[in-house]
């Protein structure tokens, strides 16, 4: 059973916990031992029953108490028990008796799990590290057993020659990890204790062999016998002398620069931080480096304590130095330290001590522990010396030695003076080392300070930046609890601050669908509040989630100022009463309600971007943004950004935090591509694709933002021709033309001419204050006649422009303006009748093959059929256009 | 007003399968915060990890894409799931600095660094 014990894989404590449950003092007295609990272990040991399998706890829960004598004499009381008579060996070696050992271990089959573990250990310290190994070729490595297999096997491989500290650390590792879930720390104490060996055997392994023994330390300090603390003695003899002076002279000032460099480097963060804030930049990047900053200063004063508590782990002068600066590090703004420093060092050594600062051409007193402390008198040139060379002195005479101690602070150097009483006036060597490190920490804990004051003031200042903030600000929790909301988010609610805070929405009367839209994360989605419509935009971060709130009507405002178009034009701007017109509108109507593509076409002027609005107004996105772009007026290699956007950095000259193309800026209104037949060839099946996945991806972006924008096209072409031409993708014109409105030239509706010229003088005498203005029967008539090629667009100027010059008091339009005489009298063509570019032969041949292409979905035998020519040729033509 | 400060570390790791692979993130503390086909978002404390969709993983140099510290406890499950698959892989080793480290792979087979720190002495008793 207690074999068992020792191979189990199990955290012990579950076992000792299970095993007082059920009553089984034997095991809990064998379980408390291995734990090294060692009064449960003898209690538990008195409660069980007398007989062989005690008499072997008994020796086991002696020999783990560092006790071999009564180890043995228990192990005589177990008749014969294989475990027993191996733990009497292990008793024998430890006392010195060897030979007796072994004579024990000869009673036992070799097959015996810890005898052979005992075998190993006495090989090894004989000096016979091959012999040790095979001893344990066949040991166990489950349990604590097989952790102290691990152990012996890298000790006597580190004893081999030569020695293997690979594997011997590799041993090791895996013995750790076992001990880490056993839950052994005597054993967890040698195994450090074993790896400080293979560290020390290491070239250049001394300050790690330093540092596994310092883990050793307290392991075998508090838990392990007298026999494992002579080998630690030894080990600290051996080599830790030499790891630890080097530990000191080398680790000690790197890890006091490391706070000191972590903590101005926090400080610089936090500024940055901040500046970027007020400049409207983002400040998210420098606030996580200035966490990671804080973090790492943070671990550097860990390491400086341990480093200090590793390095000279039996001197007591010492211990009062990581106390003192352990108690350095508690305090938190200068003041404090100030106050506490000089009361501080007096733990060093000394009667009384002051605080000094050093101002202008003196130094002034800032705290004292006694009315006899120090001052700067007669010292001051001592004082700048020890400033400037930035250690620790001893001055004075044998009566009255004074110990400096230079501060150096970014917000005026500090001295702290040390009176030693004459009684204590010798100084121990080293004293002055010993000064200087506390000068040093002292520094970088002000320093500290001073970052975290700059932290707590970027952090008062982001509350009154959010303050200040017009739109509602709403940061929650993870549990949906609000943790902070700035005044204009209250005032929204309808709910006084007090009243918010710390509550979750539900909580709070008539917020439940403002706590859904937030909680689902809602992108500028419209909540009714009691008393306001908001639009609501809420991120989700680590710590929960960060809402916006904007009042709606002002939401709108910034939307359309953001992206610079506004849909202006209702139905009511569209006039006319020709039929086909009519036709037009009735449709326009209709498809307003209906969240589908839309194609307008007509010639310039036709007011095609005015229809594009009145859809807009008409239509359930009318509260959304109408973001137009036309598509000829932007240059070919400009278009894609200004579509689809692009993240920081995509291309050279690209604003340095990216930029939101018009899908993204539309959001969930409506995208005017006016002019949509000059888009170039190879953008169109970008469009395509944004169109048919619903989705677009920031240039230099790996991410798809959805497109919840109604696409509205525009142009002045015949777009069929186009496609005939190869000009223009098929696909995409199905896509875009899934509604089709055409708007007719003024010319095909002269008899709304009269109509359209009194809109636009009664538009115009409005605008400009003039009484209203008619036109002469004659000269509509004239109206009526002209062709009007640049149709609505070229009426209302020209009617407009020659209102404008009549005199101030006259009505009425009398004559024909000159511009329709002129028209009169040339023949000019009509502007949809401009006879078609001449083009070579063979690029109306490879437009004929891309048409053909397009048309047949890139079929080629189908392709080849609609052209009248055979397959082959069809093959020989598209590699000699470069078509594929 | 008090403001509730928080800043995390954000990592973004290409997989070929978010969803495939956020139950190792998840055994390794993350929750997922949002999912969905292309992108897993995942949090603990201080980190956020962004599972990103990609075709194919770009070859390593042999170091890990991401390195977690865990618990022992964390490190122990980590380790007994894959020793399962493999009883032969090698476990978690002492690094020379005094911690515990595991080179695992997640399900796209990016290398992740995995350390926990050694056991406490008041711990172990």
């Amino acid at each position: 059973m207690i074999l068992e014990l020792l191979t189990d894989g199990a955290p012990l404590t579950q076992r000792l916990e299970a095993a007082r449950r059920e009553e089984q003092t034997l095991a809990v007295a064998v379980l408390a031992a291995l734990l090294c609990r060692r009064q449960e272990a003898a209690a538990a040991l008195h409660a069980a029953s007398e007989g062989p399998q005690a008499a072997t706890g008994a020796a086991l829960v002696a020999l783990w108490a560092g006790d071999p004598m009564r180890a043995l004499v228990a192990a005589d009381r177990a008749g014969g028990d294989p475990l027993a008579e191996a733990l009497a060996a292990e008793a024998l070696a430890l006392t010195a008796r060897t030979e007796e050992a072994w004579e024990r271990l000869a009673r036992l089959p070799a097959s015996h799990p810890y005898g052979a573990v005992v075998r190993a250990w006495i090989h090894r310290r004989s000096g016979a590290p091959g012999e040790a190994l095979r001893a344990l070729e066949h040991a166990p490595e489950i349990g604590l057993l097989g952790a102290r297999v691990r152990r012996v096997r890298a000790e006597a491989l580190l004893a081999g020659e030569p020695p293997d500290a690979v594997a011997a650390r590799n041993e090791l590792s895996a013995g750790v990890w076992r001990l880490a879930q056993l839950g052994a720390p005597d054993e967890l104490g040698r195994a450090y204790l074993a790896m400080a060996e293979v560290e020390a055997s290491t070239p250049g392994g001394g300050a790690r062999a330093a540092q596994w023994l310092a883990r050793a330390h307290p392991l075998l300090q508090s838990f392990g016998t007298t026999f494992d603390q002579e080998r630690l003695r030894r080990a600290f003899r051996r080599f830790g002398r030499r790891a630890i002076d080097r530990l000191v002279d080398e680790g000690l000032e790197r890890c006091l620069e490391g706070v000191r460099a972590g903590a101005s480097r926090a400080l610089d963060l936090a500024r940055a931080a901040s500046e970027q804030r007020t400049g409207g930049a983002d400040p998210s990047v420098a606030e996580a480096e200035l966490v990671e900053a804080l973090e790492q200063t943070r671990e550097r004063q860990e390491q400086l304590i341990g480093s200090l508590e590793a390095a000279l782990v039996d001197k007591e002068r010492t211990g009062q130095l990581v106390e003192v600066v352990r108690a350095l590090f508690l305090l938190d703004t200068t003041e404090q330290l100030d106050a506490e420093l000089p009361r501080l060092a007096l733990r060093l050594g000394g009667a009384t001590a002051s605080l000094l600062r050093a101002s202008g051409d003196g130094f002034e007193t800032l705290a004292r522990t006694s009315e006899r402390s120090p001052s700067a008198r007669g010292i001051e040139p001592a004082l700048r010396e020890a400033l400037r060379v930035g250690s620790a002195r001893i001055v004075g005479t044998e009566e009255r030695k004074l110990a400096i101690i230079p501060v150096r602070y970014a917000e005026g150097d500090r001295v702290v003076v040390l009176l030693r009483s004459a009684a204590r006036a010798a100084h121990p060597q080293g004293s002055a080392e010993r000064l200087s490190v506390l000068g040093s920490a002292a520094s970088a804990a002000y320093e500290r300070a001073r970052t975290a004051r700059a932290v707590e003031e970027a952090a008062a200042r982001d509350a009154a930046t959010l303050e200040a903030i017009r739109e509602g600000i709403l940061t929650l929790d993870r549990d949906g609890v609000v943790q902070a909301v700035n005044g204009a988010a209250a005032g929204l609610m309808g709910l006084p601050r007090p009243r918010i805070q710390g509550q979750t929405l539900r909580e709070l009367r008539g917020l439940g669908a403002l706590a859904e839209a937030v909680e689902r994360a809602a992108t500028d989605e419209t909540v009714a509040l009691p008393h306001v419509d908001v639009l609501v935009r809420a991120r989700r971060y680590a710590g929960g989630v960060v809402a916006t709130l904007q009042e709606l009507g002002k939401a709108r405002q910034r939307a359309l100022e953001l992206v610079g178009s506004a849909a202006r034009f209702t139905f009511d701007d569209l006039v006319g009463r020709h039929p086909a017109f009519l036709d037009a509108l009735a449709d326009a109507r209709r498809v307003a309600a209906v969240d589908v593509p839309v194609l307008i076409t007509g010639e310039s002027g036709t007011g095609k971007e005015l229809l594009a609005q009145a859809i807009h107004n008409a239509s359930p996105r009318a509260s959304h943004p109408f973001v137009g772009v036309n598509v000829a007026a932007i240059p070919r290699e400009l278009l894609e950004s200004e579509l689809f956007g692009y993240e920081r950095g995509a291309f050279t000259g690209a604003r340095a935090r990216g930029h939101a193309g018009r899908f993204e800026l539309a959001d969930q209104g409506t995208l005017l591509l006016d002019e949509i037949g000059d888009m170039p060839y190879e953008m169109q099946a970008k469009l395509l694709r944004v169109l048919q996945e619903r989705a677009v991806t920031r240039l230099g972006g790996t991410r798809a933002i959805p497109v919840r924008a109604r696409v509205v096209a525009t142009t002045h072409r015949d777009l069929e021709e186009e496609i005939r031409r190869g000009a223009f993708r098929l696909d995409l014109f199905y896509r875009l033309r899934v509604v089709h409105l055409r708007l007719p030239p003024l010319r095909e509706r002269a008899s709304d001419v009269p109509l359209l010229v009194d809109h636009h003088l009664a538009r115009w005498a409005a605008r400009n204050g003039r009484a209203p203005v008619t036109v002469a029967a004659p000269v509509m008539h004239e109206l009526q006649r002209y062709a009007w090629p640049g149709n609505v667009r070229e009426l209302a100027n020209l009617v407009e422009g020659v209102a404008s010059l009549l005199p101030a008091d006259a009505t009425r339009i009398d004559e024909t303006p000159p511009l329709l005489g002129r028209a009169r009298r040339s023949s000019h063509p009509s502007p949809a009748g401009e006879p078609d570019p001449i083009v070579p032969l063979q690029e109306l041949e490879k437009r004929a093959l891309q048409r053909a292409l397009s048309a047949c979905d890139g079929n080629v035998a189908q392709a080849a059929r609609a052209l009248g020519i055979a397959r082959g040729t069809f093959y020989n033509k598209m590699n000699r256009y470069g078509l594929r | 007003m008090t403001l509730h400060r928080r800043s995390v570390e954000l990592c973004l790791l290409p997989v070929l399968d978010p969803r495939e692979a956020a139950p190792f993130y998840e055994q390794l503390g993350f929750t997922v915060a949002a999912a969905d086909d292309d992108e897993v978002v995942m949090e603990r404390p201080g980190l956020q990890l962004v599972l990103e969709r990609t075709d194919a993983l770009e070859p390593d140099d042999g170091k890990p894409r991401l390195e977690l510290r865990v618990s022992l406890e964390v490190l122990d499950r980590v380790w007994k799931r894959d020793e399962r698959d493999e009883p032969t892989l090698p476990g978690p080793t002492l690094s020379p600095e005094g911690a515990f480290e595991y080179r695992a792979r997640d399900p796209s087979g990016n290398r992740v660094r995995i350390t926990a720190p050694l056991p406490e002495p008041g711990g172990a008793a």
